[in-house]
């Protein structure tokens, strides 16, 4: 197909559903993509443009949706229910292979694909080797259509770990990492988490209109209660 | 066999407080518009009236009745809300399955009694578009009834009649006077252009002024015949600077430009295309002045120089200067008392810039193009109106993901840009043009290609030009800019 010169913001949101987010947690995260649903449909300039994948992870990681159009009307939104522990290898291994494959055949159909950014949510720490993730970490951060990653943590989710996940993690370029602050709900901050994503895409949508490329995140001032954001020189 | 001429009438049965005395006046219609019609020696014999009534619900009531008879008539009750989606919904299905009997019939009529416009959740715009589309011909009146309003469904403009005479009138234009050929008293029509996917964008965005520059214009146009000094046509020029569907849905101003004009002497033309950098406020003015003053201050300088001879790097150093000038002299707070710096100024108003000198001179049946450009803003010739060639290099085609840099107007630096010659013959196209068109374009060998090509084997009228560069493709919503000479 001749999509020559279209522009292409790639979106991937990469969820953990651990058993530990069953309940409340797991409620608020099937009501994510209704909501980007919802936000591109009011924002034609934007939805034109972006495609949206979503994997799932416990054990193991699965392409819940591959990378598609939301606003399509034959898509149908997969539900999203809980399975086994936390591994993050399996994550960043199958987010490297679908974001390889999937820039690659974009750009076979002459797509323009800007850099893709990828909102990774956990409520816990990971269940795997650190030496086994941290690989699968770095694999997928040295590949050439790396990812922006912006990750996302509520619950029991490792603020070091976390922080450490951000990328990139320096430069003019570099992304946050929002966390739950202690005590608060995190069902509620996962649906926070989803208002920060859908005002990303819309700003980072605005601006690729004036010309400029990247990820914009929202003024931390602006942020849900209950969610902090970290930058990565908060991590020594 | 005399054709069947299908008379479908769709009466709207809400409640509201026209009931009881509707149920009588609709049948009253009725019986009026059968005999009228039994009475034709046209239509006598063959139209057929079927009445179906709605609300919430739809019933046919009448079913092919032959006019010359006189209809039975049920007794109306009002029902629930009236729903004019699901109402043409169910008519179109009754008119396929009549149509699907194989007997010879005219176009259908359907004539819609109403007493209110749709309301907003109403879905009925694409059932009457799928309804026209599958019944080629047919027409769709709406009269009022007792008391009701028009609605945007009515191609009849009658107005102030009884309802049984604009039923007449209606009757009268779908079949066509006696005889006699319709005599239009006007001519004309206009499809926006689309290529491939058309997008949401292009569907659903509504255009917004830009409050805070109200006198610069959405969309600009030229179309002329340049003559030598013998006045003789040498060559034909069409240029449109349109704004994208990203600025109109925003509310920003067109930021693309374009200019030409011809030196004293008759012996050159001059054209420049400027695109104002995207996420500059007050690029469009870095544009216009790159445009307006740059193609004089090339004009001037062909005074006395041979266009191969031109000092381009120096009438950029020279415009850069002129944008910052410009910048100085637009009020602005500042806090430190300094004049903003060139990288300050780039940031709020900076252009790419294309020019091109046409030789009027012919060589042999050619014409001689010289171009320079700073940044995006590419050349290209259409050669026998089949095959796009670039004349200077085609961005983004290496590896990786993409990136927006580009050089733009006000440098520092003396060596930006490219210069290149070109030779342009009879049934080739000269085009120069912002990357709002040339990124769609590609290299050259897709359907915008194919599409653009088709369009200006030969100069169009100036209007479908304009309308030609602003076609619909999902995603391209930048402003659009072309410049396309032909040679006489």
């Amino acid at each position: 197909m001749d999509h020559s010169g279209a522009k292409l913001l790639p979106f991937y949101l990469v969820i953990d559903v651990s058993v530990s987010m069953a309940g409340d947690k797991l409620k608020a995260a099937n009501n994510i993509m209704p909501a980007i649903i919802d936000a591109l449909s009011e924002n034609p300039i934007l939805s034109d443009k972006v495609r949206f994948g979503l994997i799932d992870f416990s054990g193991d990681a699965q392409v819940r949706l591959p990378l598609c159009d939301l606003l399509d009307p034959n898509l149908s939104l997969p539900a999203l229910t809980t399975r086994g522990s936390t591994s993050y290898a399996a994550a960043f291994s199958t987010l490297q292979r679908e974001i390889e494959a999937n820039v690659a055949q974009l750009k076979a159909d002459q797509y323009v694909v800007h850099r893709p950014a990828v909102w990774f949510i956990s409520d816990g720490e990971p269940t795997d080797g650190e030496a086994a993730w941290r690989k699968a970490y770095t694999d997928l951060t040295s590949s050439k259509a790396y990812p922006n990653i912006i990750p996302c943590g509520v619950d029991k989710a490792d603020l070091t770990v976390m922080g450490s996940l951000i990328h990139p993690s320096s430069g003019p370029k570099k992304m946050a990492l929002y966390m739950m602050e202690p005590g608060h709900d995190p069902a509620k901050a996962i649906t926070g988490m989803a208002e920060i994503l859908i005002s990303s895409m819309i700003q980072s949508g605005y601006s690729l209109a004036g010309g400029s490329t990247g990820t914009i995140l929202p003024d931390p001032a602006n942020l849900p209660s209950g969610i902090k954001q970290y930058d990565p020189d908060d991590f020594v | 066999m005399t054709a069947v001429l299908p008379i479908y009438l769709l009466v709207d049965l809400a409640d509201n407080d026209q009931w009881p005395a509707k149920a009588g006046s609709v049948n009253e219609f009725v019986r009026g518009l059968a005999e009228d019609l039994g009475r034709d020696p046209q239509l006598g014999g063959r139209a057929q009236l079927t009445v179906v009534t709605f609300s919430d619900v739809v019933t046919a009531v009448l079913s092919r009745h032959p006019v010359a008879e006189p209809p039975v008539l049920t007794v109306l009750e009002p029902g629930g809300p009236r729903w004019f989606g699901n109402a043409l919904q169910m008519l179109g299905k009754l008119m396929s399955q009549d149509a699907g009997d194989g007997e010879p019939a005219d176009p259908p009529l359907v004539l819609v009694l109403a007493d209110e416009e749709p309301g907003a959740a109403d879905s009925w715009e694409p059932v009457r578009a799928e309804l026209l589309r599958s019944h080629p011909g047919l027409t769709l009146g709406v009269i009022y009834p007792v008391g009701g309003r028009r609605w945007a469904a009515d191609e009849h403009g009658v107005e102030d009649v009884l309802p049984l005479e604009a039923a007449r009138l209606i009757v009268r234009d779908h079949v066509g006077a006696p005889g006699a050929e319709k005599k239009k008293e006007w001519e004309g029509a206009f499809t926006p252009y689309s290529v491939g996917d058309v997008g949401n964008a292009a569907r659903t965005v509504q255009p917004r002024p830009d409050d805070t520059e109200w006198h610069r214009r959405d969309t600009v146009l030229d179309g002329v015949i340049i003559r030598d000094r013998a006045e003789q046509p040498v060559l034909e020029l069409r240029a449109a600077s349109v704004r994208g569907l990203s600025h109109r849905h925003y509310g920003t101003v067109r930021q693309d430009e374009y200019g030409y004009r011809t030196t004293r002497d008759g012996r050159y033309l001059v054209v420049a295309v400027a695109d104002g950098v995207s996420n500059s406020k007050l690029s469009h003015k870095a544009a216009a002045l790159v445009c307006r003053v740059g193609s004089d201050a090339v004009a001037k300088d062909l005074e006395t120089t041979a266009p191969e001879d031109l000092d381009w790097p120096d009438l950029i150093a020279w415009l850069s200067g002129e944008i910052v000038a410009l910048a100085r002299s637009v009020p602005a707070p500042r806090t430190d008392g300094e004049e903003p710096g060139y990288r300050e100024v780039a940031a709020v108003m900076a252009a790419t810039a294309l020019f091109a000198v046409i030789d009027l001179h012919p060589a042999g049946d050619a014409l001689t193009a010289h171009v320079f450009a700073v940044g995006d803003s590419p050349a290209w010739v259409l050669r026998d109106g089949t095959q796009w060639e670039p004349l200077l290099e085609v961005k983004n085609s290496g590896e990786g993901v993409a990136t927006s840099t580009t050089r733009a107007l006000p440098l520092r630096s003396r060596t930006a840009g490219m210069a290149t010659r070109a030779t342009v013959r009879p049934g080739d196209v000269l085009v120069l043009m912002s990357d709002g068109i040339s990124d769609p374009l590609g290299d050259g060998t897709g359907s915008v290609g194919r599409f653009l090509a088709d369009a200006w084997r030969e100069p169009p009228a100036p209007l479908a030009f304009a309308a030609q560069v602003d076609f619909a493709r999902r995603t391209h919503d930048d402003d659009r800019t072309a410049v396309a000479i032909w040679v006489a």
